[in-house]
């Protein structure tokens, strides 16, 4: 195995993928580096890039004009950068920044959706872990809502 | 006859007769939170076990049980307090060289000692650091009963709501693994931002022990959490809170299921009452 393919295959997301569907991914995907406060992902723009960091921490962060920036969720080695990609209108929702340099596997969206309509084993797959990333992610957040560390009422 | 004795002696305890503690030292820790540091005045209390709790009486308002955060020489203790109502507010208020009044200690005790030689893991959310506090300081000091790794998580809803940051320094200092997240964050905050639930999730290796402290939908989503990546469920300890009053088991007012939560708990071992916490009681 490439080195490359050894990383996909490594990656937590992907544990567990069939070797044949290992295989489609690798020729799409590259490594990746995002130094300290680089942006890795703008609100709006598009979301043509599927990241999988394997070091360091990036940060999801929500702006508006008459508030500092506040960062809502740290993405840690292991872990993936959102499913924009994944979703239409396929663009970012929230930016996202380095807030450690991150090191990461980044996969041609484009070119992975059309992989994942050709062959519906690998939707499928990735469907499922996508949605595993969204329902932790949407759990957290509905703690967060709840404030649990605010007065009980 | 015990009493008849301790009463020719002098030394009859009436169990709900709080004894002066002063407030010999002050610390804001929130806006709304302050330790405290009580110092006897007359009668010395029991010694106390991590994880146990005092009544703590604002004299002319009311009583309160409190979580004991730390204790010192000559018999001080430590009080951390939020001010939620009269009687926390009073105490809250209440300056050095102040008198309240303490009973107890009274209550269950995390089992530091089940430590010893094992990979343990304590969660800590908002203010329920404070009842951890103590155990913490037990498993960090190195010894016979040291643990073979101890984890501390902490969740906050900010870094300035964050409790003990010079403790949290300490004990990295003494081997332990300190991981810290809030729900939202500036970008001058070093740690993870998510819930504490979200990071034990990230420690994908199973632990042997677990304490957990905190709101009780931290603790119920934490427990479950530890439990699926292996820690054994008959080895973790929570903390419970309910409106605890007498302190000794008879009144009643702090049931939970079979429970009497003063006289049980606080800390009680999860499967205990693991179903009863899923029980709506309002």
């Amino acid at each position: 195995m490439t080195d490359i393919a050894t990383a996909v295959a490594a990656h937590p997301f992907f544990a567990g993928l069939d070797p044949r569907l290992i295989a489609r991914i690798v020729p799409l995907t590259q490594p990746v580096e995002h130094p300290t406060g680089a942006w890795i992902a703008r609100v709006g723009t598009s979301a043509d890039q599927f990241l999988l960091v394997t070091d360091g921490r990036a940060g999801v962060e929500i702006a508006s004009a008459d508030r500092d920036p506040l960062i809502v969720a740290t993405v840690h080695a292991g872990e993936v950068v959102g499913w924009s990609w994944f979703v239409e209108p396929h663009e970012w929702h929230f930016d996202v920044v380095a807030l450690e340099h991150v090191r990461a596997l980044t996969i041609d969206a484009p070119a992975l959706r059309a992989a994942c309509a050709a062959d519906h084993e690998l939707g499928y797959q990735l469907g499922t872990r996508l949605t595993r990333v969204i329902a932790s992610r949407l759990g957290a957040t509905r703690h967060q809502l709840v404030d649990v560390y605010g007065r009980a009422r | 006859m015990a009493a008849l004795a301790d009463l020719a002696a002098g030394t009859l305890v009436e169990p709900m007769q709080p004894e002066p503690y002063e407030v010999i030292a002050r610390v804001v820790d929130t806006a709304d939170v302050v330790t405290l540091t009580l110092s006897p005045r007359g009668r010395l209390l029991p010694d106390t076990l991590p994880g146990q709790f005092m009544m703590l009486w604002a004299f002319g308002v009311g009583e309160i049980p409190i979580s004991i955060s730390g204790v010192g020489t000559n018999g001080t203790i430590a009080l951390t307090v939020r001010s939620v109502g009269a009687v926390s507010a009073a105490v809250v208020r209440s300056e050095i060289g102040a008198v309240l009044g303490l009973r107890g200690p009274y209550g269950t005790a995390w089992p530091v000692a089940e430590g010893a030689g094992r990979d343990v893991i304590v969660v800590a959310g908002g203010l329920g650091l404070a009842p951890l506090r103590l155990a913490i300081d037990a498993l960090a000091a190195r010894g016979p009963l040291a643990p073979s790794r101890l984890t501390v998580v902490i969740g906050s809803r900010e870094p300035a709501q964050l409790f003990y940051p010079i403790d949290l320094q300490r004990w990295t200092a003494a081997g332990a693994i300190v991981l810290v997240t809030v729900d939202a964050a500036d970008r001058a905050w070093t740690g993870s931002v998510g819930t504490a639930t979200a990071l034990i999730e990230r420690l994908t290796e199973p632990h042997d022990l677990a304490f957990v402290c905190g709101p009780e939908i931290m603790m119920t989503t934490g427990a479950r959490a530890l439990i699926a990546s292996g820690t054994p469920a008959d080895r973790l300890y929570v903390s419970l809170e309910r409106n605890m009053h007498c302190g000794i088991g008879h009144c009643g007012r702090c049931q939970l299921g079979p429970h009497l939560l003063c006289r049980d708990g606080a800390v009680v071992r999860w499967p205990d009452v693991a179903e009863l916490l899923e029980v709506r009681e309002r």
